[in-house]
């Protein structure tokens, strides 16, 4: 059997002529990072495996035409994907952050490989429709790959921009002089230098006090003047920030860094909107991030100050649920607990399109330590020495260069060493099946509390001889309701929608009081009434109908799907 | 007379619907518009070119009609202008505006050798294509599907001509529980009954039509839409209808925005619409509690820079402030290092108010327009243009392009000479309470009979015995299209003289001084000939103009200075001066080059 899946998988990568990268072997791994090709043949192995349950979509090509893919599942046997519930959920927005793709990744290779051996993953299948989109930014995660990088450069979108203002664009970015495919730090040895080496440690620097001499200079990111403007490293790539470029209180880059010249610049952002858009059933998005350890809900600026109360409980099964899930992590308030951003995709996802959207901050830096957590008030030296211990002794030296003396044109002799870019944000690949299986796991428990509404006729008496009254109840049997108070009250789009058809309904309302037997009555077309379901909740709706034979009860709910039942008078 | 002629052709092989009610009379549908330009692209195809950008939801095309000499070069050294006219979609006659102009420019084609327009003549044809239809009423939002009551069902309950009089106007009907009765000041007006004053309601009020889908409701799910002229994204409000949901949603503005980044040679933007940034000095109307002409420096901040935590600067006074104790140089770098040790001195939020430095700018443009306007004899009483709205273009293209920024309205609707003779302060007040009285009095002056139509009884299907007439809903807020010609040869010149102010940025002179052997300093005097400045201060503050450079053709040694200055700011008739240190052996002959996208290129040789 193994050997066919081998065999299988070759004559895919033939297929897709992808064979200048290393071809992936089924199943998928998750210890070591895959690059954008290899994300992309994964997803087409995923799709061709499991062609009933998969949909591969091109959602659009990035600036520099790259295509973003969507993976879509949802089981066309229980139900058309825009009549169920939602669940959206993306990664790599900052081309850096590539674990989040992992994330992505791991969710729907777990959901499929498990579909048929797991009944809870199977039900959570069933009744929800998947989104997923693993790399958003994937131009950026191209070049951090293929490219010299730092742990935080490759992260905008590849819009060039006249940092300098001197008329050129992007033309002195950092450059790898050591030819490790690292950007890493120059110092030089100066006796006038403003920092000595730590005595317990010499990669580490301390800077002098006032007065005192020092053995140092730092020279910052590894680079040389290249447009030859007296400057090193000040026109670098970008900047356009994906993650602040979308259209719910965009706010101009004075205001806002990276906000790029006007709301959906970016061309992938455009089209990820627009597909957004068209999923209007999309009611739970998670996008991913690193790294901070931190499940983040909004308002992500302050000027929003705070939610509707009634979403604030929402978000707090989710991410109170999601913190013990990935112990660590913290559930928290973007704006109050970090700090305001304007123009974020989360946002615009809770804002525009009413869907329950939250960040996940990937990879706690206390993981990523010799011994100290989060609460302990080390100081950074003591920190930057217990990682490198980490590097020492679990990283075994890969995450960190050691400094090396180098011939620079401008500075003369220096030092190139310092952190890779595999480090500090992006867990080692021992760490790597953690965090993703977690992460998802944290997804997974969104998509079961979705919402799940039931019907059933609750009463049916003849109250003439020509006139039935019929009680109907609906209820939602999870946490997410079927609406958000948000979209309720901004009018994003029409409540949901309960309808009986087959016979007149000469009167009906919602019931305030089931043993009285008193509504309120819709005054028009009493067999349309708009409502919601909130969190578990009950509901009765009275119907006088005239006539006899067979009725059909319809609830159709933009997020929470249909459902119907018939019943004969 | 070959426009005329021209005009009639068009119309004469586009308008097969004779039936076309009587406001619409001559003015031209936006399909109309385009074949008008395209005609005249085909006979101008060397100095003009048509850029589609994208299609709106009905399938009108949006387009920018480009004239110019350097039309096919990939980088342009001239200057352009860009107009936009009816972004409001019911304003007809700023479309035609942009017709006349564009005739104008052709009749003088000499302007094209050293200026680029780009024109939109319709940036919303969506809505203005309901004008020429019938029946035919007035609506400013695009076609874009949106189910405005929230049922089940989407733009399913529209207006219908009940009458069939080719136009939508109201239907009243006597109800107890009605609120309106006949206006005692004029019989074909409607008002709210004053309880206070002991009047009565009498009438329901509703717009013509039936209710379709049977909610009790009349005409509450119209065809279409979002407006245009709020989509931009300057203050753009979320959740205001009929503003769609966020900014830059509609095809129509997005595609627009996206040209003008596209286009870095544009240098002014002019909007034919509702507002006039010529005629009166523009002003946001919300004040928010960011000002950035009052901006006051924290107690720390102000000793960070040995200032006065007292005083209040505006945006350029503060900024020069930060650029003597920073130097220019660490000052003007953007986001690279130093750019935050100015930004950490201003406000956390966006600038809402005009910035002072640039309210000087459109009170220069002002007192030239009034004086342009005392040349023509143009003395008109009309209602006050609009003052610009949030997330209008003409906003944006202030507060985000940081560009010069006007607008023309050209036509209002004329005060009742009557009503004007109070007292000057009630002057405003006229005008807001009264301006149906006043649509009364021009639409009677100039026997507007469709502008206005005589309720008379009507049997309804739903409501019984009703009354149809009064106003075309959305009112008809456009001039009979015989009095265009004469407004638009007043006014349209002043387009011009408009454009002749922008700046222009050349070398003045240079001065050389011999330090030592072979090292010299070479300064240079960069200077602006026109009387606004480039870029607008707003334009500093928001980087978004692009910089004008002045740098060496040469390889040569620079012991101070950079072989590409850029030039922050030149204001108007004024001049900006560069230094350098340089060795050179002397005799030798280099060339500096001024290049800028927008404001002028140069060169300049220099002898040492």
């Amino acid at each position: 059997m193994k050997k066919y899946i081998v065999l299988y998988c070759l004559i895919l990568i033939n297929i897709y002529g992808v064979s200048q990268t290393k071809s992936l072997t089924d199943p998928l791994r998750f210890d070591h990072f895959y690059t954008y090709d290899q994300i992309t043949e994964a997803l087409k192995i995923l799709n061709k495996k499991y062609p009933d349950l998969t949909k591969l979509v091109e959602v659009g090509k990035s600036d520099e035409n790259r295509t973003i893919w969507a993976i879509e599942i949802n089981n066309k046997k229980t139900g058309k994907a825009k009549d169920k519930p939602g669940v959206y959920c993306d990664g790599n927005i900052h081309g850096n952050e590539i674990q989040a793709g992992e994330v992505c990744l791991y969710l729907a290779n777990y959901l499929l490989t498990n579909y048929d051996s797991n009944e809870k993953i199977k039900k959570i299948v069933n009744r929800n429709a998947f989104y997923i989109i693993p790399i958003v930014n994937v131009d950026g995660r191209y070049h951090f790959f293929n490219a010299p990088n730092t742990m935080h450069s490759s992260r905008s979108l590849r819009i060039p921009f006249d940092d300098d203002h001197d008329g050129l664009f992007d033309e002195d970015m950092p450059d790898d002089l050591d030819g490790d495919g690292n950007i890493c730090q120059m110092r030089k040895k100066d006796p006038d230098g403003n920092f000595y080496a730590d005595p317990n440690d010499n990669r580490i620097l301390i800077p002098v006090k006032k007065g005192k001499k020092g053995e140092y200079k730092m020279l910052g990111w590894e680079g040389i003047d290249n447009d030859k403007d007296g400057r090193i490293n000040e026109d670098t790539e970008g900047y356009l920030d994906p993650n602040r470029n979308w259209g719910y209180l965009w706010k101009p880059s004075y205001i806002q860094r990276g906000a790029g010249r006007y709301p959906f610049e970016g061309k992938g952002i455009k089209a990820i909107s627009d597909y957004l858009l068209s999923k209007k059933n999309i009611i739970v998005v998670f996008a991913l991030h690193n790294s901070g350890g931190m499940f983040l809900r909004g308002p992500g600026n302050e000027i929003d100050k705070e939610l509707f109360r009634e979403d604030i409980l929402v978000y707090d099964i989710l991410g109170k649920e999601a913190q013990k899930i990935v112990p660590g992590y913290r559930y928290m308030i973007s704006w109050k607990d970090l700090y305001t951003t304007f123009g974020d995709f989360t946002d615009f996802t809770h804002n525009i399109l009413g869907a329950y959207s939250i960040v996940t901050e990937l990879t706690l830096s206390s993981e990523m330590n010799y011994g100290i957590n989060k609460t302990s008030k080390a100081n950074r030296n003591e920190i930057e020495y217990a990682r490198l211990q980490f590097n020492d002794n679990l990283g075994h030296g890969a995450l960190y260069k050691e400094w090396k003396p180098y011939n620079h044109p401008v500075y003369g002799k220096v030092e190139i060493g310092g952190w890779t870019k595999f480090s500090r944000r992006i867990p080692p690949q021992f760490m790597l099946q953690d965090v993703v299986h977690r992460n998802a796991s944290a997804i997974i428990f969104a998509a079961s509390q979705t919402p799940d509404v039931h019907l059933s006729v609750s009463e049916k008496t003849k109250i003439s001889s020509n006139v039935t009254r019929l009680k109907i109840k609906i209820e939602n049997k999870n946490g997410i309701p079927t609406m958000s108070q948000h979209s309720i009250a901004r009018g994003l789009y029409h409540k949901d929608i309960l309808k009986i058809d087959g016979q007149k309904t000469i009167a009906g309302g919602k019931v305030n009081n089931t043993y009285l037997n008193t509504a309120d009555y819709k005054k028009f077309k009493p067999q349309i009434q708009f409502t919601h379901l909130k969190s578990y909740e009950i509901q009765e709706f009275i119907f006088l109908i005239e006539g006899s034979g067979t009725i059909t009860i319809n609830y159709n709910s933009v997020k929470a799907g249909q459902k119907s039942i018939s019943v004969k008078i | 007379m070959f426009k005329k002629v021209f005009y009639f052709g068009i119309l004469f092989l586009v308008t097969t619907n004779l039936t076309i009610a009587q406001g619409t009379k001559n003015y031209h549908s936006p399909k109309d518009i385009l074949q008008i330009i395209k005609l005249k692209q085909k006979n101008n195809s060397k100095i003009s070119k048509i850029h589609y950008l994208s299609k709106s939801y009905n399938k009108n095309d949006i387009y920018v009609f480009e004239l110019g000499t350097q039309i096919n070069q990939n980088k342009k050294t001239n200057p352009a202008i860009f107009v936009t006219a009816n972004l409001q979609g019911n304003r007809h006659y700023t479309s035609e505006a942009s017709l006349y102009l564009i005739e104008k420019i052709f009749t003088n084609k000499k302007m094209l050798d050293s200026l680029t327009y780009y024109i939109v003549p319709c940036a919303n044809p969506d809505a203005a294509d309901l004008y020429f239809q019938n029946p035919y009423y007035s609506s400013n939002t695009n076609a874009t599907p949106v189910n405005d009551d929230l049922d089940e069902q989407t733009d399913e309950d529209g207006y219908e001509d009940l009458n069939k009089d080719g136009l939508i106007t109201m239907m009243r009907v006597k109800n107890p529980e009605g609120k309106w009765v006949v206006s005692d000041k004029d019989k074909r007006l409607m008002k709210k009954a004053n309880a206070e004053k002991g009047e009565r309601g009498v009438y329901h009020i509703y717009t013509e039509g039936i209710d379709n889908d049977l909610d009790g409701q009349y005409n509450e799910d119209l065809l279409g839409g979002n407006t245009i002229y709020s989509n931009f994204p300057h203050r753009f409000e979320h959740f205001k209808r009929p503003n769609s949901l966020f900014p830059l949603s509609e095809t129509e503005t997005y595609s627009i925005v996206k040209f003008i980044y596209n286009h870095s040679d544009i240098i002014m933007t002019i909007t034919f619409g509702e507002t006039n940034f010529c005629k009166q000095i523009p002003k946001t109307a919300k004040k928010g509690k960011i000002n950035y002409n009052k901006i006051k420096l924290s107690k720390e901040q102000a000793e960070n820079i040995k200032q006065d935590p007292n005083k209040k600067y505006t945006y350029k006074e503060l900024l020069d402030l930060v650029k003597n104790y920073f130097g220019n140089e660490e000052v003007h770098t953007r986001w690279g290092y130093s750019f935050k040790k100015y930004t950490q001195y201003l406000p956390d939020d966006e600038a809402v108010e005009f910035l002072n430095e640039d309210i000087d700018n459109y009170k220069f443009i002002k007192s030239e327009y009034e004086k342009y306007q005392k040349s023509k004899n143009i003395n008109e009483k009309r209602i006050k243009p609009n003052q610009a709205k949030n997330g209008s273009f003409e906003l944006w293209s202030y507060f985000q392009l940081g560009i010069h920024t006007y607008s023309l309205d050209f036509w209002s609707l004329p005060i009742q000479k009557n009503d004007t003779s109070n007292k000057k302060v009630e002057k405003k007040k006229i005008e807001e309470k009264s301006f149906e009285e006043n649509y009364l009095a021009y639409i009677d002056k100039y026997k507007l009979k469709e502008k206005y139509i005589e309720w008379k009884p009507f049997k309804h299907n739903q409501l019984g015995n009703v009354e149809i007439g009064g106003f075309v809903v959305g009112y008809d807020l456009n001039p009979p299209y015989q009095m265009l010609d004469s407004v638009f040869e007043q006014k349209i010149p002043w387009v011009f003289q408009l454009i002749s102010y922008i700046p222009t940025i050349k070398f003045l002179k240079y001065e050389t001084k011999k330090l030592g052997t072979n090292i010299y300093r070479l300064q240079v005097w960069v200077s602006n000939n026109s009387p606004l400045p480039y870029p607008t201060t707003m334009g500093i503050l928001n980087q978004t103009p692009p910089p004008i450079v002045v740098g060496f053709k040469d390889d040569i040694e620079l012991i101070d200075g950079l072989k590409n200055t850029p030039i922050q700011y030149i204001n108007g008739n004024s001049v900006q001066k560069i230094n350098w240190i340089i060795k050179t052996k002397s005799n030798k002959e280099i060339t500096l080059k001024l290049n800028s996208d927008n404001c002028g290129n140069d060169e300049l040789k220099i002898k040492f």
